[in-house]
């Protein structure tokens, strides 16, 4: 097995190797700090690399598993996080210019978690500033530059967590944490052709993890597999009292099984997305076709009309006004990226109290129609996103307007499946499915009623195990390196 | 979206970027340019608001430029007109959506039941009175 086989390899694999002492945690840091700091400019992966660290920690796993003190799935295997979560002794920059020295004294809660998990931190993930908190209008928007799609340099990660998708797809670490207020893990996850989960509301701790809006924001995993997120997730749920909206523990607990309690109720959502490429729509029906042909259910459903795409965004606009309130009044906003950044948080100061509050109120009707669905389905599923990555381009200096009035002012008829589920806190996962014409990955997301991550994890696991789309590699992440720092013997993992 | 992945520009012929609710797009992209010289701007119409909802506009338009107007160029102030046209617009489901006294909103206090929550809570009190 060649070292770019072994960085490919999912977090079980690689723990098979570490138990077997095929592979140590030491050499397995290295390799990834290697291709990071080789391949991570050319994908804008990274704010910083934490090699000190990493191999600090990676020394520790070593030594603890060799003693027979053995932490769990995630010991000795290294990730990135987000670089919204705070670690002592390096910055923590939130994406953006104003707080590109910005330090904490202290360990966000999911990092502590994978500290006690025996996890290996290599580096902090770039992103798209405040993860597009006050907005963004394009992949531009980061102080550390548009990260780029391992798939094809000239075409976007899709953001907020733009550096986690490209760090997983281009094997720089088997897996990173991500943040997902609306979409920011499912669409780099789509568009990476890698697996992302957005665990529950309250399941994973936030503290200290930026905030950008308090109702909708959610850390999760980011991986190879479906199967690897549930591992993850296993590791960092749970009660956080310094989290004001942790579940209590007997609800926040996540205790991953590798198989659904019973075949699947699959529900085809039947309106969602405006439009979506006849090769994605292909792609989705095979990859449903997969699942009945091993005991799934599959039947249509519809999501009922409903704001939901308006409510998410108002929530988020209102709740980020406050949360950068800061910012926002002493004008350092100006100083983002972006030009949508620079000026979205003062018209969002408008907002009322009773703008908010009739929007909460709407929401819990919202939240209880897509609720109901559950009673019949264990899972609904769409395309992830309603195509492929987008090309970057060079921000433009002025935006057209071009005249397309909205007429039609009832809520749309054709809801978002990641603005559905983040507005109503409800588990996610985008796992790839195909590809376009490009070689760009098309994605497929399963969403659950709240609390139900086993079941929507269970249901790409599935369709995992029959189908080898989350096994492609992009092209060009070969790292041309002749001293190898990994040895593994062939058959390692029993192929 | 208006926000987070505003890419409105993609209506000009580029191409779209996936998780990106266009039709909120539009509706940025869609609003009247501000009236500059006058607090309200009745005489210029704006597609789908109300008179009443296009006051609402200019009166937080002209908040804004009273507030912030200093920092703002004249195209930054034409941008946040637009911001505030489509958010007017995305309140109006909102408005339109029929609740009884009893509904309450998603967010509210949860009351603290065990120590641990408790000394949280105090924490955040000690700290907003020593600021």
């Amino acid at each position: 097995m060649s070292d770019d086989d072994v960085v490919f390899l999912s977090i079980r694999e690689l723990g098979t190797l570490i138990r077997k002492r095929q592979i140590s945690p030491v050499d397995l840091a290295k390799q990834y700090l290697s291709r990071s700091e080789k391949l991570g400019p050319k994908y804008n992966a990274y704010v910083n690399l934490t090699s000190e660290l990493a191999l600090k920690q990676a020394r520790a796993a070593e030594q603890e598993l060799a003693s027979g003190h053995d932490r769990g799935p995630l010991h000795g295997i290294p990730y990135a996080a987000k670089d919204l979560v705070a670690v002592p002794g390096y910055p923590t920059t939130w994406g953006a210019r104003p707080f590109r020295e910005q330090t904490f004294d202290y360990n966000a809660t999911v990092i502590e978690k994978l500290n006690t998990a025996g996890a290996v931190l290599i580096g902090k993930a770039a992103m798209i500033e405040l993860a597009g908190g006050l907005g963004y209008t394009n992949g531009f928007a980061s102080f550390t530059g548009p990260a780029r799609n391992p798939w094809n340099t000239q075409y976007w990660t899709c953001g907020s967590s733009s550096g986690s998708g490209a760090i997983v797809a281009a094997a720089l670490a088997p897996f990173t944490l991500g943040s997902d207020t609306r979409g920011s893990i499912l669409c780099p996850a789509s568009h990476c052709g890698i697996s992302g989960l957005r665990p529950s509301f309250g399941r994973v701790s936030r503290y200290g993890a930026m905030a950008i809006a308090w109702t909708m924001d959610k850390l999760g995993p980011m991986c190879r597999t479906a199967d690897d997120c549930g591992l993850v997730l296993s590791a960092i749920a749970g009660h956080d009292p310094k989290d004001y909206d942790s579940l209590p523990q007997h609800l926040a607990a996540f205790s991953y099984s590798e198989s659904a309690e019973r075949p699947l109720r699959i529900g085809k959502i039947t309106n969602a997305w405006r439009k979506v490429p006849a090769d994605l729509e292909r792609a989705v029906d095979a990859a449903l076709h997969v699942l009945e042909q091993h005991g799934a259910t599959v039947r249509d459903v519809r999501i009922p009309d409903g704001a939901y795409e308006e409510a998410a965004e108002l929530t988020i606009l209102i709740e980020a006004a406050s949360s950068f309130q800061k910012l926002i009044q002493s004008g350092k906003c100006a100083e983002l990226d972006d030009p949508l950044g620079r000026v979205n948080g003062y018209p969002s100061m408008e907002f009322s109290a009773n703008d908010y509050l009739q929007v909460q109120r709407v929401r819990r009707f919202l939240q209880a129609n897509v609720d109901k669905l559950f009673d019949e389905f264990d899972v609904l599923t769409a395309a992830a996103q309603d195509g492929a990555a987008s090309p970057l381009h060079e921000p433009q200096q002025k935006t057209p307007t071009p005249p397309r009035p909205r007429r039609d002012l009832r809520p749309t008829p054709t809801p978002e499946p990641d603005g559905v589920s983040s507005l109503c806190g409800l588990p996610a996962i985008s796992v790839p499915c195909g590809f376009n014409d490009k070689k760009l990955p098309y994605g497929i997301v399963f969403m659950g009623r709240a609390l139900q991550d086993q079941q929507v994890i269970a249901a790409a696991h599935l369709f995992q195990q029959h189908t080898d789309w989350h096994k492609q590699r992009p092209p060009d992440t070969t790292l041309d390196i002749k001293s190898s720092s990994v040895r593994v013997s062939s058959g390692a993992l029993g192929e | 979206m208006i926000s987070r992945r505003d890419f409105g520009f993609r209506l000009a012929g580029m191409l779209a970027v996936t998780g990106h609710p266009a039709h909120l797009a539009d509706a940025e992209e869609s609003a009247a340019k501000p009236n500059t010289s006058t607090a309200n701007s009745a005489t210029t119409r704006i597609e789908g608001l109300s008179q009443a909802e296009q006051e609402e506009v200019e009166s937080r338009y002209q908040n804004v430029i009273r507030v912030w107007g200093q920092r703002l160029s004249s195209e930054q102030r034409e941008r946040v007109h637009r911001v505030l046209v489509a958010n007017t617009r995305m309140m109006q489901p909102m408005r339109a959506f029929q609740l009884e006294n009893g509904d309450p909103p998603a967010q509210v206090l949860r009351v603290t039941t065990d120590n641990e929550s408790a000394a949280q809570g105090k924490q955040a009190a000690l700290r907003d009175w020593s600021e």
